[in-house]
């Protein structure tokens, strides 16, 4: 018996509402991403030549903006406030905890203890005085905390 | 594939009608290469990430070395932002940022690993110069180093050369 040969049926799709939708869907994450959270602090990094990576994991951000302001962050809104390195104002809004050079010594070792494997990055304005890095690095000296990185921008000449 | 429709005759004479085209355009290449870049320029995309620069503190509790003076380089930062140098005992000489670079590379050669810089930056002046100043000495890939207080006695000698005097450090 001779099978019945299926007629091969060309199939035509109105591709249009797809490619629609993908334009769209295309548009809207591009207008709606943020690439980075806006800072709280703006931070204007200084240039260097050195091409050590950032760490990513693990890491306690000591930040020193150019009026010499000092915050902290772990890096992630919701560890920071865990930690209370970031509290909510009255508008329930998270905002950077600001901190006195000589109390954030016993707030590293907390941040270590709760992990030990955290590392130290000193994110400075370019523009601030070297004496709050200095008073910064004092604490850091004393707490026996002396490794640590220092946040730059690649700068090539 | 972009087929176009050949328009229906409505040729019955009388007055001649300009015939609508129906055009229908295949849009699956444009897609295609629309598609195709997106997913380019997503998988080619680098962020710019910032960089990091490692420093080692001594502890607090560190010895004292002891270093001959003509192996010593001071290099110092007064709040007007200027850098003034000198080797041992000298008197601090003003020069500009440009210039370090080629003061590091040639003391370097006359001296080797031996050279020890001595870095006091002032507290009045940028973070970004003793950003500066540690990338310089990676460059002249210069290991000895060590970052002390700017102190009164800094402020005179620097005054000595001219510089600027700043009480009350």
């Amino acid at each position: 018996m001779a099978r019945p040969v299926k007629k091969r049926i060309g199939i035509k799709i109105d591709m249009t509402p797809m490619v629609d939708v993908a334009f769209l869907l295309l548009i809207f994450f591009m207008s709606t991403t943020q690439f980075k959270p806006p800072e709280q602090v703006p931070i204007n990094l200084p240039g260097s030549h050195s091409n050590l990576k950032l760490p990513e994991s693990d890491i306690l951000i000591i930040s020193v903006a150019q009026d010499g302001r000092i915050t902290m962050s772990l890096g992630a809104p919701n560890l920071d406030a865990q930690m209370g390195f970031m509290k909510p104002n009255e508008r329930g809004m998270l905002r950077a905890v600001e901190y006195k050079p000589q109390e954030i010594g016993d707030l590293i070792l907390k941040a270590r203890v709760a992990n030990l494997k955290v590392r130290l990055i000193l994110k400075a304005d370019k523009e601030a005085e070297y004496g709050a890095v200095e008073d910064v690095m004092a604490v850091l000296q004393k707490i026996n905390m002396n490794r640590f990185n220092m946040v730059t921008e690649l700068e090539k000449d | 594939m972009g087929a176009v429709d050949s328009p229906e005759r409505s040729s019955r004479g009388g007055k001649k009608k300009k015939a609508r085209v129906a055009i229908r355009i295949d849009m699956t290449p444009m897609v295609d290469v629309a598609f195709l870049l997106l997913i380019f320029f997503m998988v080619t995309t680098v962020f710019r990430l910032p960089q990091a620069m490692e420093i080692n503190l001594p502890p607090e509790s560190a010895g004292e070395a002891e270093v001959n003076e003509k192996n010593l380089l001071y290099l110092r930062v007064d709040p007007a932002d200027s850098l003034w140098y000198n080797v041992g005992f000298e008197n601090p000489k003003r020069m500009s940022w440009s210039e370090l670079r080629g003061l590091l590379k040639e003391r370097k050669n006359t001296i080797g690993d031996k050279l020890t810089i001595v870095a006091k930056i002032h507290r009045k002046a940028k973070y970004a110069h003793m950003v500066d100043l540690l990338d310089e000495f990676n460059l002249a890939r210069t290991t000895r180093f060590s970052i002390l207080k700017f102190d009164v006695t800094d402020d005179s000698l620097i005054a000595l050369g001219g510089g600027p005097i700043t009480r009350g450090l």
